[in-house]
């Protein structure tokens, strides 16, 4: 085996070699002087550092606050919402359709319309029942 | 109260192990004590209620990292307190939620300067070193590929005790 880089004795510190690569690397840090000096500098250098760490992260407070469980789930505030959509979409219909309403005026006109148009047909059907008859007026 | 599929612990137990360090650590991300409170609280809420669900959470502690995590960044990002890479990360923060900064050595206070010098990414992988994560669960906290933990972690060690070293070396001696 050749000599290990640095990651690699990163991985045999901390046990993440699969089996067969760790046996392999003890055996070379056994033959090799560059490789366990290498290791053993490592390990130090690990160590002052995660004692430091331990010194200069906030402190872990061993006060726990009590755990306020959520009164609300999810599907409730799902339907809490679909209430809410249910008032206002037929708020904003009526507020459209009042808007639109036609005046008095308007409405009196489509009435007059609408009747001309029912007396319209009312004699064509007269016409084709033949209760009535179209006279050719002549002019002098 | 339900058990989480799988674990062994139901949500009480979960909760009294695991949240003091999660303070700890949401205190880290945020340099806020009540934020961190906050934030940790909101992550126990969403894996009670994966535990209702019945979801599966095979590693409660990593998955809540997880959530922690992803609670501070967004929780940063939202109020603009976006404590960039250069930005010292202990700006801002309670003084009682710190060990006395006049106990601190020379060579404590040099890595204080340096790790607030890392980017985020690689302070949390730190911290996650130090609580003695496996690689698996580092790579699922801070959601990277686990193959590259190993190359990564021994990168920022080297880059931080160099720097160190740089600095002072003798206080790095045996």
């Amino acid at each position: 085996m050749s000599c290990l880089r640095t990651d690699d004795i990163q991985m045999y510190l901390d046990g993440e070699l699969s089996t067969s690569r760790q046996l392999a690397a003890e055996s070379h840090f056994a033959q090799c002087n560059d490789c366990r000096r290498l290791l053993e500098k490592q390990q130090h250098d690990i160590k002052v550092l995660m004692d430091d760490l331990d010194a200069i992260l906030p402190l872990e407070n061993q006060e726990i606050s009590p755990f306020k469980a959520p009164s609300i789930s999810k599907h409730r505030k799902l339907s809490r919402w679909w209430w809410t959509a249910a008032v206002i979409f037929p708020l904003a219909f009526g507020i459209v359709f009042s808007w639109n309403q036609p005046d008095d005026e308007q409405q009196l006109l489509m009435q007059q319309v609408a009747l001309d148009m029912l007396y319209e047909s009312d004699l064509n059907a007269q016409w084709q029942s033949g209760e009535i008859q179209v006279v050719e007026l002549e002019y002098h | 109260m339900s058990y989480l599929y799988r674990c062994t612990m139901n949500f009480d137990q979960i909760y009294q192990t695991y949240y003091p360090e999660l303070l700890q650590f949401a205190r880290f991300m945020t340099n806020h004590r009540e934020w961190g409170a906050e934030i940790v609280q909101e992550s126990f809420v969403k894996l009670f209620e994966a535990s209702r669900r019945g979801e599966y959470v095979e590693n409660p502690r990593a998955w809540l990292y997880r959530v922690v995590r992803n609670h501070c960044i967004n929780h940063n990002q939202r109020n603009r307190l976006v404590l960039s890479d250069d930005q010292a990360i202990y700006d801002g923060v309670q003084q009682a939620d710190y060990a006395d900064s006049e106990m601190l050595n020379e060579r404590q206070r040099q890595l204080k300067r340096t790790i607030s010098e890392l980017p985020r990414q690689e302070q949390m992988m730190l911290f996650l070193y130090r609580k003695q994560f496996s690689y698996k669960e580092m790579a699922e906290v801070l959601q990277m590929n686990p193959n590259s933990v190993g190359k990564t972690l021994s990168r920022i060690i080297q880059k931080v005790t160099q720097k160190i070293k740089e600095v002072n070396h003798e206080l790095f001696e045996n």
